[in-house]
């Protein structure tokens, strides 16, 4: 299941439904992370749904990414949807909720900020649309090696 | 999404179907050979979701990335070895696989283990990956 625009050329329905449906979504696939916290993060797009960040930016101090907000609309992630977020480079990279408080049910914690080593691949699923408190995550997932 | 056929009786055209089953076309089932991406068996290019039982040391191959008989950027192929023998999977001379903790053109898979990797770069680029993707138990 490629990108929106392969299913869109093999007959998908409505480009709505291809961005949605396509493993890759929209794309872009590659991504640069920015800075090291939250606010100074690259968002990933809510139909950004596979990107990988290339060893050629991914540098130390450089290396925050920011999941999208969930149920926000054409603008945010849906629940159930997948992203699959990897790291090419030789630094790690910090992945981030879109908000402070909420968490990522992942490598054995819930908290706001997962890292993701390199050459490691991150696949999450936001789960809840409204944070359900400080033990409650509204994204869960894997990392694999 | 099952496979291929599945989706058809369900109404999806076959390109569409082929493109967007869990199994892609099938087989499922694959015999993997030799000793290099030369010799290897190849993985069809919707054939996304294959099970190995093969021998010791034998291989399988990526699909090449691009056109009607090449993966599309961000497929998924997933790759699991039920065999009792370690399995390479191979990717075409020059093309490089992140995973696993590392970069490489080859990547071993012990016994009862699933891989799943998504094509991300059409042209290569020295030192960056056309594949991507993660290795499980």
């Amino acid at each position: 299941m490629p990108l929106a625009s392969d299913l869109i050329g093999l007959g998908a329905g409505s480009p709505l439904l291809a961005a949605r449906t396509a493993i890759g979504g929209t794309g872009p696939l590659t991504i640069t992370p920015a800075g090291t916290t939250l606010a100074a993060g690259t968002k990933i797009g809510a139909t950004q749904f596979l990107v990988t960040v290339q060893a050629s930016v991914c540098v130390t101090g450089a290396q925050a990414l920011v999941l999208p907000s969930i149920n926000n609309g054409d603008g945010g992630a849906w629940l159930a949807d997948d992203y699959i977020i990897n790291n090419q480079g030789t630094t790690s990279i910090f992945v981030f909720t879109n908000v402070t408080g909420v968490g990522i049910s992942c490598q054995g914690s819930n908290n706001s900020k997962q890292i993701l080593a390199p050459h490691a691949t991150m696949t999450l699923y936001p789960v809840q649309a409204t944070a359900g408190g400080s033990t409650t995550a509204n994204w869960i997932g894997t990392v694999g090696n | 999404m099952a496979l291929s056929s599945d989706l058809m009786g369900l109404g999806v055209n076959p390109l569409q179907a082929a493109r967007t089953a869990t199994g892609g076309t099938g087989p499922l089932t694959i015999t993997p050979a030799g000793t290099s991406f030369a010799t290897s068996t190849k993985i069809g290019c919707t054939q996304f979701l294959v099970t190995s039982t093969g021998a010791a040391g034998a291989c399988l191959g990526l699909p090449a990335i691009g056109g009607d008989n090449g993966a599309l950027i961000a497929d998924d192929y997933i790759i699991n070895n039920q065999g009792t023998a370690t399995l390479q999977v191979f990717a075409s001379t020059s093309v490089l696989i992140s995973v696993n903790g590392t970069i490489s053109s080859r990547v071993s898979m012990t016994t009862h283990t699933t891989m799943t990797l998504y094509p991300t770069t059409a042209v290569l680029a020295t030192g960056t990956a056309n594949w991507v993707g993660t290795l499980g138990n």
